[in-house]
């Protein structure tokens, strides 16, 4: 549970990277988010090592890339809230679904 | 704590928001300031449905679900727009904090429940000018 959580974070990051990357006018506004997911992640720490993932691939225009983030943090909200459902510990659980909270603060911020 | 206990403190929760978001919309002028008055007002019915539905929640259970206190003690100046959304987002956040609760000591489709709950009083928070959070409901991971 906490491994796919960390997961699903930690390719929204490489995504967020990546739109950064290419649209530099964007950095303000992904910076709190990356803040906000490197928060998350150190409270999912369990020291297992991560797997892999793949950079993601930014959108070519600044107003699609930010609607490909928008559309990002909602879909890792969910996985959270999903994951929150599952979780076998209350605590997990209680983590995890304030973390789906705090992403779709963002998503509507 | 039991899921029942942590169900009536949600109610209990729920029960002291609506008479806050009562006094509030009672100190919102409707013509001077109708985005906060609408938010006010649907934050109203917002706990009001939680409310009916936390009590059927414990009835299910077979207990009595707790009934509102005669009053509440809510801030003597709330004759401005700021106060009143401060006094709002306080109480969200109060809320927020009991939901957040209420998922650690659940299971099934009432954590669900709660979960949904917790989401809506974070999203309330935005729509009440607050900040965002880094953990809504559960502020000491953070």
């Amino acid at each position: 549970m906490v491994a796919s959580a960390r997961t699903a974070i930690r390719l929204t990051v490489a995504l967020l990277d990546a739109v950064s990357a290419r649209h530099r006018r964007l950095r303000a506004e992904i910076s709190p988010l990356l803040d906000l997911h490197a928060a998350h992640l150190e409270v999912l720490d369990d020291g297992a090592e991560d797997e892999a993932v793949e950079a993601g691939l930014s959108a070519p225009t600044p107003a699609m890339a930010r609607t490909q983030v928008a559309d990002a943090e909602n879909s890792l909200a969910g996985t959270l809230r999903d994951a929150a459902r599952r979780a076998s510990s209350g605590e997990l659980a209680r983590a995890l679904a304030s973390m789906s909270a705090a992403v779709s603060q963002r998503v509507i911020a | 704590m039991s899921t029942l206990e942590s169900l009536q403190a949600t109610l209990a929760a729920e029960h002291a928001a609506i008479f806050v978001y009562g006094d509030a919309g009672a100190h919102t002028s409707q013509s001077a300031e109708p985005a906060l008055f609408e938010t006010i007002s649907t934050l109203y019915r917002t706990h009001r449905a939680r409310r009916d539905q936390l009590r059927l929640l414990i009835a299910d259970r077979g207990a009595t679900p707790v009934a509102s206190a005669a009053t509440y003690v809510v801030p003597s100046r709330l004759g401005s727009p700021v106060a009143v959304r401060r006094h709002a987002l306080r109480t969200e956040q109060g809320c927020a904090e009991g939901y957040a609760a209420l998922v650690a000591n659940t299971a099934g489709p009432d954590r669900d429940w709660a979960i949904g709950a917790l989401i809506e009083a974070a999203q309330a928070r935005i729509q009440l000018d607050g900040a965002p959070e880094t953990f809504p409901g559960a502020p000491e991971l953070g």
